[in-house]
């Protein structure tokens, strides 16, 4: 099929938006697998997102340098993660709620501190942020150029995919912190530490977040806005089911509702009207449920606290 | 009865130990502990903004309880507080998150109002039954999408109720920016028929008609949810579903009514925004009131007139956070940090035994 250098172009630029729009869903997204493929449901990834989106900014502020702001991100939204699972393995917290308290916690804090440090309400100062780079600079195909100029976090999140998916499938610790998920209490009697691998995958499905929202408030808008999330931790847990819980399936679905957002920008001007527009990937993400539900199967104890007796 | 009256003393100690064991129930416990915890963890975020705690709790505590003016703005934010509380409450009777409560209350709020503005030439009474069916019925049925989807395709509902709230808000927003729209510059519908408009109607000074419709929907869910086979059939699904299907209960058509009530008393909760505070529907009127259902009813432990404390609980920190707002630097979503951490002390028990382990070991 031949296509014209137009076509190809506008082609070129919806992949290389979607991938944009995809990753700090897929960050969430593999953020969702660490919790719930050790059985923990953890709704709290958006208010996680949020709290490393504003740590990279002040991170970057503070510094002068944008990937101090991102090791801020990683380690102030882990620690986030680190109290969710301690309220949740340690004290028994009801995971949904708690996760719920987490999201609403980390709103009213990062906007106190927005308006505490920046004297505005609404957004932060702009502060120095990590630009696209292009991975194939030598390359003279226009095309190519336009896919290929991505924020390095973009390409970080295509490591921690195939990792993840390394991890989960090929390591013995993924056969464990997966038996974690599908059957506690066996996996407990194996002699598996159930509650230091929980722990451990909770942090870092925090971390993973934080990095997800300081691709937002970094490489996207290089400031911070009051509540810039916009449910994209939510559509994480999502692409997470719809993946099957599976890092690369998780990757595959954030790349879907990254398309859908890609499609949204693509119509932004036209004449539909611009908030059906903005409508559309919350109403695809929940259609998208319908079949992924149908076609796999939850880990047997997601949602089910188990307590070791220890 | 064989009481004498030489044991009426008895009987007053009882009460006293009674007294003492309520006041000291776990639940009691729990939302003490929450307000020291919250304080604490208030007292460290406002530090670490570089204010003054003390400046700034007693701000929130003079907005939400300290004159007749501000206790009056602390009930006018704890009636929603009621609605989208008890529209938790049911759902999680009957097993199930309803986290769509705020999308189900602009849906229904937004229908109600189009209802209320553009239906003329009956009845003001007439009217006003009109516009609540219609609410009821919006934010009902757009609560029924979750629930279906989780009946048939076993669709997980935290998930599709938060997705559905997106959903709500930009679907409105197109409506009251487009179809509806009332001249001018701001995304609002036209103003419901003078008739309708409650703003005037008081039950008490300074008390608008919404305190008793809360009332009334708080002495409803008790009833629905203690006296009728409703509400047994509610508890024995959410309870345990396979135990309550295998009982001969339709386990389906519960979820069903419970999503539909849920929605409808979000609904409700916004029609009351509409008829009395705003006149008309107005893009954006709630704070996150639907958000906050879930924790109210979480802090009224699950139980109707439970539900009513926390909402007024939840109202004083919103009337609160307002004054602190308007009398400091400190932005009114401090309150909401501080609901965050409410919502997780009483999310986790076992944060009592946590903080009197040393004094229970040393028993």
């Amino acid at each position: 099929m031949q296509l014209d250098n137009s076509t190809l172009l506008l082609v070129a630029a919806i992949l290389g938006a979607t991938w944009r729009m995809a990753t700090p869903i897929a960050f969430a997204a593999m953020g969702a697998a660490y919790s719930e493929r050790t059985g923990v449901v953890n709704l709290g990834l958006e208010g996680m997102m949020l709290v490393g989106a504003m740590a990279a900014v002040v991170g970057s502020d503070k510094t002068g340098n944008p990937y101090i702001g991102l090791a801020a991100a990683f380690i102030s939204a882990a620690l986030i993660g680190v109290l969710f699972a301690f309220l949740v393995l340690k004290l028994k917290g009801d995971q949904v709620v708690v996760g719920i308290g987490i999201n609403i916690m980390a709103l009213g804090l990062t906007t106190v501190l927005l308006s505490a440090w920046y004297g505005n309400r609404g957004s932060s100062d702009l502060v120095t942020g990590i630009p696209a780079i292009n991975l194939l600079g030598s390359t003279n195909n226009e095309a190519v150029k336009i896919i290929f100029s991505q924020s390095p976090l973009a390409y970080l999140l295509i490591g921690v995919v195939l990792l993840s998916w390394f991890i989960f499938y090929k390591s013995p610790f993924g056969f464990r912190l997966r038996a974690i998920g599908e059957n506690p209490a066996a996996a407990d009697a194996a002699g598996i530490r159930i509650v230091a691998i929980q722990f451990l995958c909770l942090a870092l499905a925090g971390g993973l977040a934080g990095i997800g929202g300081a691709y937002l408030s970094l490489s996207q808008t290089s400031q911070f806005v009051r509540d810039m999330i916009g449910g994209r931790g939510f559509m994480g847990l999502s692409a997470n089911i719809f993946g099957g819980w599976n890092p690369l399936g998780g990757f595959g679905a954030s790349a879907l509702f990254g398309f859908f957002m890609a499609i949204q920008m693509r119509l932004a001007g036209t004449r539909i009207p611009s908030q059906i527009v903005q409508m559309m990937p919350y109403l695809l993400t929940v259609l998208a449920l319908i079949p992924a539900t149908r076609k796999s199967r939850a880990p047997a104890s997601l949602g089910v606290p188990y307590h070791p007796e220890r | 009865m064989t009481e004498t009256p030489s044991n009426y003393p008895a009987k007053l100690r009882g009460a006293g130990d009674w007294f003492v064991s309520w006041a000291l129930s776990p639940t009691n416990l729990l939302i003490v502990a929450s307000l020291i915890i919250g304080l604490l963890a208030g007292s460290l975020a406002i530090l670490a903004g570089g204010f003054d705690p003390v400046v700034a709790f007693s701000a929130l505590i003079q907005g939400a309880f300290g004159s007749s003016q501000s206790v009056l703005r602390t009930i006018d934010k704890a009636v929603p507080l009621v609605f989208t509380g008890l529209a938790a409450l049911i759902a999680f009777k009957g097993g199930a998150f309803n986290l769509g409560v705020e999308g189900q209350m602009i849906v229904g709020a937004l229908a109600g109002a189009i209802a209320g503005a553009y239906i003329t030439g009956i009845p003001g009474p007439i009217h006003l039954v009109l516009v609540f069916l219609v609410t009821i019925l919006a934010g009902g049925s757009f609560a029924l999408v979750p629930a279906m989807l989780k009946v048939r395709f076993g669709v997980n509902e935290i998930i599709s109720t938060i997705m559905l709230n997106y959903v709500a808000v930009w679907g409105t927003s197109y409506l009251v920016n487009g179809p509806f729209k009332a001249p001018g510059y701001v995304p609002q519908t036209l103003p419901v028929a003078p008739a309708i408009n409650l703003n005037r109607v008081f039950i008490l000074p300074g008390v608008n008609f919404s305190l008793l419709v809360a009332i009334l929907c708080v002495g409803l869910t008790l009833f629905l949810m203690k006296r009728t086979r409703f509400g047994y059939e509610l508890n024995a699904v959410g309870i345990n579903r396979t135990a309550a299907g295998v009982a001969g209960i339709s386990v389906n058509r519960t979820t069903y009514l419970v999503f539909f009530i849920s929605g409808a008393l979000g609904g409700i909760a916004g029609i009351l925004q509409v008829l009395v505070v705003h006149g008309r529907y107005i893009q954006g009127f709630s704070p996150g009131y639907g958000f906050d259902g879930v924790a109210v009813a979480l802090v009224g432990q699950l139980n109707p007139v439970g539900v009513a404390f926390g909402a007024l609980l939840f109202g004083a920190l919103r009337s609160g956070g307002m004054q602190l707002d308007r009398v400091t630097d400190i932005p009114v979503d401090f309150s909401i940090f501080l609901q965050g951490v409410v919502i997780l002390v009483i999310a986790t028990p076992g944060i009592i035994s946590f903080l009197f382990r040393r004094r229970r070991a040393t028993r």
